[in-house]
């Protein structure tokens, strides 16, 4: 049995997740949608054949996205900017988790019994490599919440991104009190002589990392370029 | 014979503007006027007319108010504003102007047509 009311709401979550719609602008296209069904009925055609009709006649969905996107330019711009704020806020937040976690491994490496050159290695590559891991998964995570993504499942609607961004603000409160529990525990079970070795040791970082991380920049940004393309045609 | 795409877009406007100066209208019955009125040749993809009444609604030429229908369906009305009976009046002229210039060319060579 053809089921009306599924298939006009699946219609209208494909539309809304293309995000350029207001819920009025829906809402209005879903009544022209009823109406012209409900006029195709009257001529005979059955619920299942009305609804294809009718939706034909409303356009595709490429289209409408395409038109609505012209209108609602303000709406667009506002959810782009949450994007763009998702993404500063997580920069601030990666490097931070990144240095955090090398001191506490430091720490530990120090109090087994490390020594001041396995020190040398041990902080710079594991900082460049959380570094990296955390840019890398806030580029999959753009990637696949973003209007980029390709499987519809993987579309947050906007409420959602609101809550997600509430969400990893209080995780970035979280972890910039963290450095202040380390350097309790610090205080507590090191000496001034540890943080001597342990920053010593953090020099290096600060030299190799801004080529690592300019080589990553100019890898994503080629990575990107194709895709924004694909997706402008499509 | 239908009507071009680019054709129908140009024409939108004026359409819009010459059937809510009839009297309050909503997206459905305008589709279906301009069906009527050019006998079915005029195919407007009925999902194109919303963003042409919201941008004319942007310039303050039409206004909008939501109300229920007789059968007491949810419905968005539109009417036309002061602004947008200047602007039509401004579109036939030139609307005029592009067919006298057309015909014009078009009578001198009759055994074309």
């Amino acid at each position: 049995m053809f089921n009306v009311d599924e298939h006009i709401q699946q219609w209208r979550r494909e539309l809304n997740n293309a995000e350029v719609c207001h819920s009025s602008d829906l809402e209005e296209l879903e009544i022209h949608l009823r109406d012209e069904m409900e006029g195709l009925g009257d001529k005979g055609l059955s619920d299942q054949e009305a609804f294809i009709v009718a939706s034909r006649r409303l356009g595709d969905r490429a289209n409408l996205v395409c038109e609505f996107a012209k209108v609602n330019t303000h709406t667009i711009f506002l959810k782009r900017l949450l994007w763009v704020c998702i993404g500063v806020l997580a920069s601030l937040l990666i490097p931070k988790i990144a240095a955090t976690f090398t001191q506490g491994v430091a720490l530990g490496a120090l109090k087994l019994g490390m020594t001041q050159s396995g020190l040398y290695i041990l902080i710079p590559s594991l900082q460049i490599i959380t570094l990296m891991i955390g840019i890398l998964a806030i580029v999959y995570f753009i990637k696949q919440f973003s209007d980029y993504a390709t499987s519809p499942t993987w579309r947050i609607p906007f409420k959602n991104k609101l809550s997600f961004f509430m969400v990893l603000a209080l995780v970035d409160i979280g972890i910039l009190l963290m450095p202040l529990v380390l350097a309790i525990v610090a205080a507590r079970y090191f000496s001034v002589q540890d943080f001597g070795r342990i920053a010593m040791a953090k020099m290096y970082v600060n030299t190799f990392s801004p080529i690592i991380i300019s080589v990553l920049i100019i890898g994503l940004a080629v990575k990107l370029a194709p895709l924004k393309r694909r997706v402008e045609t499509s | 014979m239908s009507i071009t795409k680019d054709l129908v877009a140009a024409s939108a406007t004026p359409l819009v503007l010459s059937i809510l100066a009839e009297g309050e209208s909503y997206g459905y019955a305008i589709i279906k006027r301009v069906r009527e009125l050019s006998n079915n040749e005029m195919q407007w993809t009925d999902g194109m007319l919303y963003p042409v009444l919201h941008r004319l609604e942007k310039k303050n030429m039409i206004e909008s108010r939501w109300g229920t229908s007789d059968a007491g369906r949810k419905r968005k009305y539109y009417h036309i504003e002061q602004e947008g009976t200047k602007a039509l009046a401004t579109q036939k002229t030139q609307w005029h102007t592009v067919y006298a210039t057309l015909t014009q060319l078009w009578e001198k060579t009759p055994c074309s047509m």
